[in-house]
């Protein structure tokens, strides 16, 4: 008997477009990440990475044919989307005058967990965050790490089916880093799907299963990871990023900055 | 000395972007200067032409009142202008390799180089002018201006990291608010016992400080007895020691100018000194609680509560906003302006009760109207739901939680709070002004169903009129509108006070009843009342929901751009 579960993508994006009064940020891109990838979404700054992943989230109006989160159209269906997924934006927007265990408290709840088994949950992330001790502190209060891994155990505590990674290791440190790469990874093989933007293209490497590379609002490269790997070349990911988004890249010899 | 130099000339860049950054800043901020350094000079010419021209001018006071009054002028500058990021902040030069006398050095330039200094530049000509007998003299005078002026800039400079200190921290936040309050409340309770009370006019609050205010005069004496031995009037002891009394009375002057400057200069250069060593903070340090882990885990789980049987999504949406409620100033100051209306509410009922004039009757459909009153003074707390979130609404808006349960979640708690007041102030104020017992009965039914009317139209004003609250300069909160303009402006009221229109045909019952005089018709009248409430209550969230649903990604943009 066919599973009809087969036939649907994690995500499928179809003719996305988004402008910000003239300025096309993304422009018209079309993309499948099929379920249990650890798909990267890689592109320079302002290439619309963040946009993209915006829409998906609902929070952004857009233009488009059909977008769908497991299954589940946004058009028709955005909250049964929003109970699908999770979010981490680059720059989390919290709220500040919470404390951490009370923001986790709040966001459990707005997923509709709570009593006992949401205490629980909280305590399990605060832990997992290193964040158990300080999480009587004001979020305002928080440094720039510590509001990533809080935003992150948000974006977790209700377990999601697909996930939305923007930029997640900026500002981390590199055991918490290391940490969250190996439960990130754990996630994929239980069947999460990741749908990881950056920049860093050691961290892609490493960590995803696919890719692709979006430049100027454009889907310009699309590929599994296992076959850059084993390309014969011997270009690295940097380097294809570099041949197709277009960057220049200068020269001359940097030593001269250097020189008295 | 290229130090210096660079940060001068990044002083002035950054001053003058300031205040350029928005055209209307600019001028208004050039106005400002203009106006205090045209004061500040118009000021010393009035001084030189009554030196000059009046044979038995006071010179003494009129020299020392001049200088105070310039000092303070100077001194008042830096305050309405803490923003030290915004023209150039000390903290930030830590990271170059600058000794802590080269810090301290900026610190001063950095007081010297500002509209201060032009202000005083306006105060020392005319002053000049006026007083030097002689070319010596004036050189003396011009000395010693000088050294009033290093006093009044390591002043200044001490008072604006104070200041920044003391903005940062919420515990002097907290205790600003309630001196706030408390001269706000007692302001209306004023007002309105001065507009209500007995003679009808200010007599009685003037008898009230007349008792209970001691003699000024008195406290006047003891003030300038102080201010004589401060250094603004020591540079006119000084001077005019100089030019009458003779050199040991200069001299002693003198040497309490200096000891005023040296004293200053002292408690500014060890603050500098501490906030070059990392010792001062300009922000405040969290206090860490140790055991916060187990401390959450002891909790007990809501379950056996009421709480318990409500959805999820609302309890954690009414706890949020019932935190916000003690934690946000902004929250606190707006509840401050509800009481403020109670104070004078009270004071008018205290003043009608005093008055005696009319028949209890009559009283009671005064009293009936100023509950109508407080109820319209909560509505602006319902009218912007999403505006204190800003950003962090993104937060929400990417859960899946029924958004009847985000708009009842951030109303219901307001909707307790006020009818909890609100009807407390009420049955007070029914008690003590001895007003019969179904008028108060009658209030009390009108500010049960006031609130949930407001909250209901204050749902529909916030999805189409968000007013984003974002944090400005000191984290003070500024409001930004989706749009601008006088329309919006005009629409944005006039939807806002749709919900006290919606509460009338509940106070026409409510009137009804209170006219009738009869418990006979309270419970159909009620009860009809109640009805009203509830259906139109349900039909506006119903309304809401659809419209947040059609505009969730527009406020979402808007919030999240609302910064830029």
């Amino acid at each position: 008997m066919e599973n009809p579960e087969a036939h649907k993508q994690a995500v499928l994006i179809s003719h996305l477009t988004k402008k910000y009064g003239k300025v096309t940020a993304v422009d018209n891109i079309s993309l499948q990440v099929p379920y249990g990838e650890f798909f990267g979404y890689l592109g320079t700054n302002g290439a619309g990475k963040t946009t993209t992943i915006k829409v998906l989230a609902g929070l952004l109006p857009a233009t488009y044919e059909r977008i769908e989160i497991d299954g589940v159209s946004l058009k028709s269906e955005p909250l049964s989307v929003k109970a699908r997924i999770g979010l981490m934006p680059e720059e989390p927007h919290l709220y500040e005058r919470l404390n951490g265990y009370e923001f986790l408290e709040f966001v459990g709840g707005m997923y509709g967990l709570d009593g006992s088994p949401l205490r629980r949950r909280v305590l399990e992330l605060m832990d997992l965050m290193d964040l158990a001790e300080s999480g009587a502190k004001l979020i305002i209060d928080y440094s720039k790490g510590m509001r990533k891994k809080i935003a992150l155990a948000a974006a977790i505590i209700h377990q999601p089916r697909v996930l939305f990674l923007d930029e997640p290791f900026a500002g981390i440190d590199t055991v918490t880093a290391h940490r969250l790469k190996d439960i990130l990874r754990a996630w994929v093989r239980a069947g999460v799907t990741i749908f990881f933007s950056s920049h860093i293209m050691e961290v892609v490497e490493k960590l995803c299963t696919s890719f692709a590379i979006i430049h100027q609002g454009r889907v310009v490269y699309q590929d599994v990871m296992a076959s850059v790997l084993a390309r014969q070349d011997g270009k690295s990911l940097e380097d294809i990023f570099i041949e197709v988004a277009g960057t220049t890249v200068r020269d001359e010899p940097t030593e001269a900055v250097f020189a008295d | 000395m290229s130090r210096l130099k660079q940060f001068l000339r990044i002083k002035w860049l950054l001053t003058l972007r300031t205040y350029t950054r928005r055209k209307w800043e600019g001028v208004l901020a050039l106005a400002t200067i203009a106006i205090v350094a045209l004061s500040a000079l118009l000021f010393g010419f009035v001084t030189l032409f009554a030196a000059r021209s009046i044979a038995e001018a006071p010179l003494r006071p009129l020299l020392s009142t001049t200088l105070w009054l310039a000092t303070a002028l100077l001194l008042l500058l830096p305050t309405l202008h803490l923003d030290i990021a915004g023209s150039l902040d000390l903290s930030q030069m830590l990271i170059y390799p600058l000794g802590a006398r080269d810090f301290l050095l900026l610190a001063l330039v950095d007081g010297a180089v500002s509209p201060s200094g032009v202000i005083m530049l306006a105060v020392i000509v005319p002053l000049t002018l006026a007083f030097a007998r002689d070319a010596l003299g004036g050189l003396v005078f011009i000395i010693l201006l000088l050294l009033l002026f290093s006093f009044v800039v390591s002043l200044s400079q001490l008072i604006a990291v104070v200041a920044m200190r003391l903005k940062a921290s919420r515990r002097f936040v907290n205790l600003f608010l309630a001196a706030f309050a408390i001269l706000v409340i007692g302001g209306q309770f004023l007002a309105g016992y001065s507009g209500w009370g007995r003679g009808g006019s200010d007599q009685q609050v003037a008898r009230l400080f007349a008792e209970h205010i001691p003699d000024l005069r008195l406290f006047w004496q003891h003030f300038t007895a102080v201010m004589h031995f401060t250094p603004p009037a020591a540079v006119a002891e000084s001077y005019l020691g100089w030019v009458d009394l003779g050199v040991g009375h200069f001299l002693l002057w003198l040497l309490i100018l200096l000891a005023g400057a040296g004293l200053t200069l002292g408690a500014t250069g060890f603050v500098y000194f501490r906030l070059f060593k990392g010792e001062l903070a300009l922000a405040e340090s969290p206090r860490v609680r140790k055991g916060a882990r187990a401390r959450f885990a002891r909790k007990t789980a809501y379950s056996g509560s009421l709480i318990h049987w409500l959805p999820a999504g609302l309890v954690a949406t009414m706890r949020k906003e019932w935190r916000y409620l003690w934690r946000e100033p902004y929250i606190k100051t707006q509840l401050i302006h509800v009481l403020a209306a109670y104070a004078y509410l009270a004071a008018m009922l205290i003043g009608l009760a005093q008055k005696g004039g009319g028949d209890s009757f009559s009283r009671g459909w005064i009293y009936l109207g100023i509950v109508y009153f407080l109820g319209m003074f909560t509505a602006q707390r319902f009218a912007n739901k999403f505006g204190l979130d800003a950003e962090a609404i993104e937060v929400t808006l990417v859960t899946p939680i029924p958004r009847w349960q985000v708009l009842m979640g951030k109303g219901l708690p307001y909707i307790l709070l006020f009818a909890l007041t609100n009807g407390v102030a009420a049955l007070l104020g029914g008690v003590l002004f001895h007003i019969s017992p179904l008028f108060i009965f009658c209030a009390g039914v009108l500010v049960v169903a006031h609130c949930p009317l407001v909250d209901a139209v204050g749902n529909l004003v916030s999805i189409y009129f968000p007013v984003a609250l974002i944090p400005g300069r000191g984290r003070r909160l500024r409001p930004v509108r989706q749009q601008q303009g006088c329309l919006f402006l005009l629409l944005h009221g006039l939807a806002l006070n749709a919900g006290h229109l919606l509460t009338l045909p509940v106070a026409g019952l409510i009137a009804l009843l209170a006219w009738s005089g009869s418990w006979l018709l309270a419970a159909p009248l009620v009860a009809l009342a109640v009805a009203y409430v509830y259906f139109v209550a349900r039909w506006l969230l119903r309304l809401s929901v659809r419209s947040l649903a059609a505009r969730e990604p527009q406020i979402a943009t808007f919030m999240l751009t609302a910064n830029r």
